[in-house]
């Protein structure tokens, strides 16, 4: 994807897929015009691994840990999209108790997703110790995960017409404990982005984006949000157990680097809120209800809020126990034209702080396994690397 | 559920006089059902309204062709002679622009056949298509005419004329040399 100003270009600077500040394979190349950026593209597709084909050779449930699959960060929300949209498709209706457990689950994803975001920040504006402080807080959450659910981070919470485990008490009371915690240490840390005038040097005015063109760019999540526009999911069409706990959306009009901070810190403070309400207020019933193996015939679309905006599933059965398409569209994708329009006229140095600011997430967007051995290019089936995997671990 | 059923309204008055056969398959939904020639108005009309924001873009694979005698005809829609000449010959791939506004959605359906796979961009009116374009020309072999004819996602030495995801692609041959 191109977006070129001029003819003219000076020089270009490639980075990636291998660079030393995002630990995540994307290939951009940026034209410059002494410091002044004044093109970029990207290529995508070095972590493509090809789960919307896989799924259309598995079975419905077997989809649901495949596509948790698809992020180790935002596992759950993808799961949560795909059996949504599977109940819809076979009409079943699943216990209110079983959607809290969900939401619960989504929203304490959404406080590591964003803590671990926040660490990757400050790394990029080249403040290491925050990077460490922020990821030591956000073992809280990876502890109470791993308490819940026996993992830390495809927690496999939901199953089709439910959820695999139930909370008591001794969890409740832990859940509590660490929000409480954490809560404490995130009045400390907007503190920082608010105040701390290194940190402002990095983030004020750099990468405004205004309302208009979060719109017309198609941005999503706290991206868009930052930016005074109003999409959140959880507000907009309440799924789960939203209608029931409802979520204030959170937004700032400035849309610089600054605002999609606020925004997102701003948002754990609501998280935190929500999971003290649904701990409180855990409503009964069964865990799980009966989905049949073969889904009726249909197609529906699904759409949640991930941590980073939008996440849009489209189903497609003709009745079979298997699927016949599932399309996934991560929130990071949209937003990577964002960044690829506002980075022109930045200066180079800002450009790390820019790709970070939408939270941009490469397995999401991404999703064949190639191997490259100097001359030959050898492609694995999903056999060869099942086998791989399982002779490895013998 | 008024408000959305408001969004969806207004969805179908602004694709009214274009004559575009339109269905709801779900309280939330509209579906609208374009051909490559509308496909750029009706685009343009939905920017001009600000009718929401461009989603994303799902291809889907039909492999199998159909004859016009069929009962149960997937296609009764098309009334373009020549493509329904195509379509009893060759599969085709289903476009589908899903556009959202709050919690409605409004998807254009195009169809187009495997031998006369080739539309219109509309990254000149939402530049968010263009990765979405490019992702289904990778997979599906549809030819957007004004976007980079380049790999986004597929390795730079995948096989021409290869859509992996087609219903014919299993995987390419073992040991994967190619």
């Amino acid at each position: 994807m191109k977006n070129q100003r001029s003819s003219d270009d000076k020089f270009i600077v490639p980075i990636g897929p291998q660079h030393p500040a995002l630990k995540e394979p994307g290939h951009f190349e940026f034209s410059v015009d002494g410091e002044i950026v004044t093109g970029a593209t990207v290529r995508l597709g070095y972590a493509h691994r090809g789960i919307e084909k896989a799924t259309e050779e598995r079975t419905w449930q077997q989809n649901a840990y495949i596509l948790e699959r698809i992020c180790g960060i935002c596992s759950h929300i993808h799961a949560t999209a795909y059996t949504i949209g599977v109940e819809r498709l076979a009409g079943v209706t699943i216990s209110p108790r079983a959607n809290a457990i969900r939401t619960l689950i989504a929203e304490l994803e959404r406080v590591h997703s964003h803590m671990l975001w926040w660490g990757v920040a400050a790394h990029e504006g080249g403040f290491d110790t925050l990077f460490m402080y922020t990821w030591r807080d956000r073992e809280t959450i990876m502890d109470i995960l791993e308490n819940l659910s026996g993992n830390r981070v495809n927690y496999s919470a939901n199953l089709l017409g439910g959820v695999k485990f139930d909370i008591d008490r001794k969890q409740i009371d832990l859940i509590h404990k660490g929000i409480d915690f954490l809560e404490e240490r995130t009045h400390y840390y907007f503190k920082v982005i608010t105040t701390d005038e290194t940190f402002l040097g990095r983030t004020e005015n750099i990468g405004t984006m205004t309302k208009e063109q979060a719109e017309t760019l198609g941005a999503l999540g706290p991206t868009a949000r930052a930016s005074g526009v109003e999409r959140d999911l959880r507000v907009n069409a309440p799924y789960a157990a939203y209608p029931d706990f409802p979520i204030k959306m959170i937004t700032e009009t400035v849309g610089d680097l600054k605002a999609r901070f606020v925004v997102r810190l701003k948002e754990l403070f609501e998280s935190y809120r929500l999971i003290r309400d649904l701990l409180d207020n855990l409503p009964d019933g069964e865990l799980v209800v009966r989905v049949p193996r073969r889904i009726p015939e249909g197609e529906t679309i699904s759409r949640v809020e991930a941590p980073r905006g939008e996440l849009f599933y489209y189903l497609a059965s003709k009745g079979s126990d298997k699927p016949e398409r599932i399309k996934v569209r991560t929130p990071t994708l949209p937003n990577w034209s964002t960044v690829l329009s506002l980075v022109v006229g930045h200066k180079l140095a800002d450009v790390p702080m820019m790709l970070v600011g939408i939270d941009p997430c490469f397995s999401c967007n991404d999703r064949m396994i190639s191997l490259k051995r100097r001359d030959s290019s050898d492609i694995w089936t999903w056999e060869k690397l099942r086998q791989y995997g399982i002779d490895y671990y013998k | 559920m008024d408000d959305i059923q408001n969004l969806l309204d207004s969805a179908e008055e602004l694709l009214k006089d274009l004559g575009i056969p339109t269905t709801r398959p779900e309280d939330f939904r509209l579906d609208a059902s374009v051909v490559p020639a509308n496909l750029s108005e009706v685009v343009k009309r939905i920017k001009g309204s600000r009718w929401g924001y461009l989603s994303t873009i799902t291809g889907l694979d039909h492999p199998e062709p159909e004859s016009r005698e069929s009962k149960d005809r997937q296609w009764r829609h098309i009334q373009d002679e020549a493509m329904l000449d195509d379509l009893e010959t060759s599969g085709a791939v289903e476009i589908l622009y899903h556009f959202c506004n709050g919690a409605a959605v409004l998807t254009l359906r195009l169809l187009v056949s495997y031998s006369h796979a080739t539309i219109p961009t509309i990254s000149n009116l939402f530049s968010s298509a263009t990765l979405y374009e490019m992702e289904l020309a990778e997979m599906f072999g549809v030819r957007i005419q004004g976007i980079p004819e380049e790999h986004l996602l597929l390795p730079e030495d995948w096989p021409k004329n290869v859509y992996p995801l087609r219903k014919s692609f299993h995987g390419l041959k073992e040991s994967g040399k190619h």
